[in-house]
């Protein structure tokens, strides 16, 4: 018989499943972890679902052990795979942490395993967006003088980008939102940074503020347009440079928005 | 005029400055000031003609004494002239940073006046930015040939990355298209930025692989005569001299100005005297606030123009070689020639700018850097230009069948890089595999090798993949077959036709040879 462990997309969900997967002792060859909520994941006959709940102790003690088990750099590989938008990563991690637990800090550089391999593509491509992201994430000035960046992420990236932008900007106020999963993550001047989940009300608020009130997207406009060489166009390479999906709040790519009442706001938030 | 009206001046007289790059340099942010850097560098966004966007590039000014006949801001080309103050250019660089549009700023300048003037304005906006806008990000600045080697240090000191322009690979091209620059002028500051890392590494103890080139070099365990590791040797008897003998300094400081014309000689006597360290305490302030000031940490760079003059390409990697070697430079840019004057001494280039070639010499730069390819190899007198159709590595591998197949289970790292199809990162890969099971050409596929190319030059615990004898010529037409035909919007070369007699004539002289 098999079962199946269905969990939360979440990194608590997830771990806590693995958590699970031991503690039920279905044994490893019988036992298959997924992850709620994606739509392409057939039903099985002759196959027991089990749904679970998040229980952040058991993930901790998953985490726990792996970091003293195997290397913080299994840990973050781990992490980031979680954070994924592929269906199989839950059962991958799942598999990966059998190797682990055998091989220790090692199991790095087992390539040659199938488990190892697909959590090394998924942390990489979640390593990958989030390395795009430090650079394609815009904000905009709101009124009082603090920064919004909206920004629509495959994979769950808020939490893996943000220390860099506290680090960045230590005396802004500024919100990060991830306007798929309506998460957010805040920074104030002095404090480190607070993760939250966004309410209804809170998103209606937010969603007032589509545009800067500076002029600084027009110059940068004008600058991005100005760059550029014409006799060396090459659009495609644009294009696999920064693939579509990341423009959606990108100024640079916005060419028929409404005109913007600009200058004379700029004054009163300025310096 | 308003700042968007400049923007859109300079900004468009910067954009044939190659480098936007904003690598190297890796600092934490500082409570109380805005930014910080991160090594690998990041790119922003990516402008319509495919080149990525990190730093904010402009020119300070376009205004220019110097009538460099390739150049669009020459002094005998009637354009707007205008020129930033260097608030405006703190503003722009802030407000632009705070949105996270940037990485930093890329100050470049037209000669205005002269020389001195200009490098004056340019420490100016970067003294500014850094110690009244307490900015912490990236600062890629221009020295400009022939200014004073005090103000190249000063702006040493508040940037991440320098460079000073070769323009041209060869001293005549230079003389022909650039009357007004001199090697000597452009080397010496190049020469003064380099000494000061230098010094600044050694006085901070800082050991980091900054010049890949060298770093390379040691791994080979190949040394040249003008070497880093050389001059860290010379540099620290000479540390050790003045330590013992500080009355010396004065007098050494005197013959300097005298040696001052010996350029592509290992000058010594270019590292500034007097204590290391000093500067930092005197005038880096922004840095030393908070943690140990550091002299250009993101190296030196500097840029070619490619195909205004007539060097072979064997003639331009000796340059880019020689300037790894003696320089340590950083990086060295590749700038296809475009014509944007009219002018009796610029070639017409009927097929537009010659990317395809700038490309091939990017991908040779690569190798001379991080694989530990010498240009002699890749290139010769009796094979001065790199081959259109295949790249420099393939091409090299063709030439040398003695060198292959190579045992995937047991080379070494660099013997790996060798091979076509595997780049550093998966020879990395497979070192590390290697270390838990044998590797197939199943697992290769897993690790990121790029078996179309490397399938010819590679076993795999002792089976190749093919069982046939593998001749030169059948390698050669599986190798361009597996590629996409180079497309007419693509390249500036001709698109293929049936009855075009080149493409097949190239593949049988290669077949027969």
């Amino acid at each position: 018989m098999k079962y199946v462990l269905q969990c939360e997309d979440s990194i608590e969900g997830i771990f806590s499943a693995v958590y699970a997967a031991w503690e039920l002792k279905y044994g490893h060859e019988n036992t298959e972890l997924q992850v709620f909520g994606f739509k392409n994941s057939n039903i099985e006959l002759f196959c027991n679902y089990i749904s679970l709940d998040p229980d952040a102790e058991k993930a901790q003690k998953v985490l726990n052990t792996i970091r003293r088990i195997c290397s913080d750099m299994v840990y973050e590989a781990l992490f980031r795979a979680a954070c994924s938008d592929a269906a199989d990563k839950a059962d991958a991690i799942y598999r990966y942490i059998q190797t682990a637990l055998r091989m220790g800090s090692k199991v790095r550089n087992h390539l040659t395993d199938p488990a190892v391999v697909r959590v090394m593509e998924l942390s990489r491509a979640v390593g990958n967006a989030e390395h795009h992201y430090l650079g394609f994430l815009r904000f905009i000035e709101i009124p009082g003088n603090i920064l919004l960046a909206r920004f629509a992420p495959k994979p769950r990236l808020t939490e893996l980008i943000i220390p860099h932008f506290v680090d960045r900007f230590p005396e802004e106020r500024f919100v990060i939102w991830d306007t798929v999963r309506n998460e957010a993550g805040v920074h104030v001047p002095g404090q480190t940074y607070l993760m939250m989940k966004l309410t209804e009300g809170q998103v209606a608020m937010l969603q007032q503020y589509a545009e800067d009130n500076m002029e600084a997207e027009q110059l940068w406009k004008t600058f991005v347009e100005n760059i550029s060489i014409k006799e060396r166009e090459n659009k495609k390479l644009q294009q696999n440079n920064i693939p579509l999906h990341f423009r959606t709040y990108m100024p640079e790519f916005q060419h028929n928005g409404l005109p913007k009442a600009i200058l004379q706001k700029g004054e009163e938030h300025g310096e | 005029m308003d700042v968007m009206e400049k923007l859109q001046i300079l900004a468009d007289s910067a954009k044939y400055d190659v480098a936007c790059t904003s690598s190297g340099s890796n600092r934490k942010g500082v409570a109380g000031a805005i930014g910080n850097s991160v090594a690998p560098g990041i790119c922003h966004t990516f402008s319509a003609d495919g080149r990525c966007i990190s730093l904010l590039k402009i020119l300070y000014t376009n205004h220019c004494i110097f009538d460099c006949k390739y150049c669009i801001n020459r002094s005998s080309n009637d354009v707007q002239r205008v020129s930033f103050t260097p608030e405006e250019v703190c503003r722009l660089t802030i407000e632009f940073y705070r949105r996270n549009y940037i990485e930093g700023l890329f100050l470049s300048s037209g000669i205005n006046h002269s020389p001195n003037e200009t490098m004056a304005e340019i420490v100016e906006a970067l003294m500014l930015l850094r110690e009244k806008y307490h900015f912490n990000g990236y600062i890629h600045c221009k020295a400009i040939p022939g200014a004073d080697p005090d103000l190249v240090e000063l702006a040493g000191w508040y940037a991440d990355r320098m460079s000073v322009n070769l323009e041209l690979p060869t001293t005549e091209g230079l003389r022909t298209l650039a009357p007004h620059k001199n090697r000597k002028n452009i080397l010496l500051p190049m020469r003064q930025i380099q000494s000061g890392i230098e010094e600044n590494m050694q006085a901070l103890g800082v050991n980091d692989s900054r010049g890949r080139y060298w770093y390379t070099a040691r791994e080979l365990g190949r040394k040249e005569e003008n070497s880093t590791l050389l001059l860290r040797e010379k540099l620290r008897q000479k540390i050790a001299l003045q330590e013992h003998v500080q009355e010396n300094i004065i007098s050494e400081k005197e013959q300097n100005s005298k040696t001052d014309a010996l350029p592509a000689v290992l000058r010594e006597d270019t590292f500034h005297t007097g204590i290391p360290g000093l500067h930092m305490q005197k005038e880096a302030k922004w840095a030393n606030q908070s943690h140990t000031g550091r002299f250009v940490p993101a190296g030196q760079s500097t840029q070619m123009i490619i195909g205004a003059t007539g060097e072979s390409d064997y003639q331009i990697l000796a340059v880019s070689e020689a300037l790894y070697k003696k320089f340590d430079l950083k990086r060295v840019f590749y700038s296809a020639f475009i014509r944007v004057n009219e002018d009796s001494a610029l070639p017409v280039l009927p097929g537009g700018p010659p990317l395809k070639r700038e490309h091939r010499l990017y991908q040779a730069d690569w190798l001379l850097r991080y694989y530990g390819f010498e240009a002699n190899e890749l290139l010769s007198e009796q094979q001065p230009n790199f081959n259109e159709f295949l790249d420099p590595k393939c091409d090299w591998a063709l030439r040398h069948p003695e060198q292959f197949p190579v045992e995937v289970n047991q080379a070494d790292y660099y013997t790996l890089l060798r091979v076509p199809g595997i780049g550093v990162r998966s020879a990395r890969r497979i070192m590390q595999a290697r270390k838990t099971a044998r590797l197939d050409f199943n697992d290769l596929k897993k690790v990121g090798v790029v078996l179309k190319r490397a399938i010819y030059f590679i076993t795999c615990s002792g089976s190749s993949y093919y069982s046939l004898k593998l001749s030169e010529g059948m390698i050669l037409q599986n190798l361009l077959l597996a590629e996409k035909p180079p497309k007419q919007e693509d390249t500036c070369f001709q698109q293929l036709t049936l009855f075009d007699g080149t493409y097949r004539e190239f593949l049988q002289e290669c077949g027969s040879a």
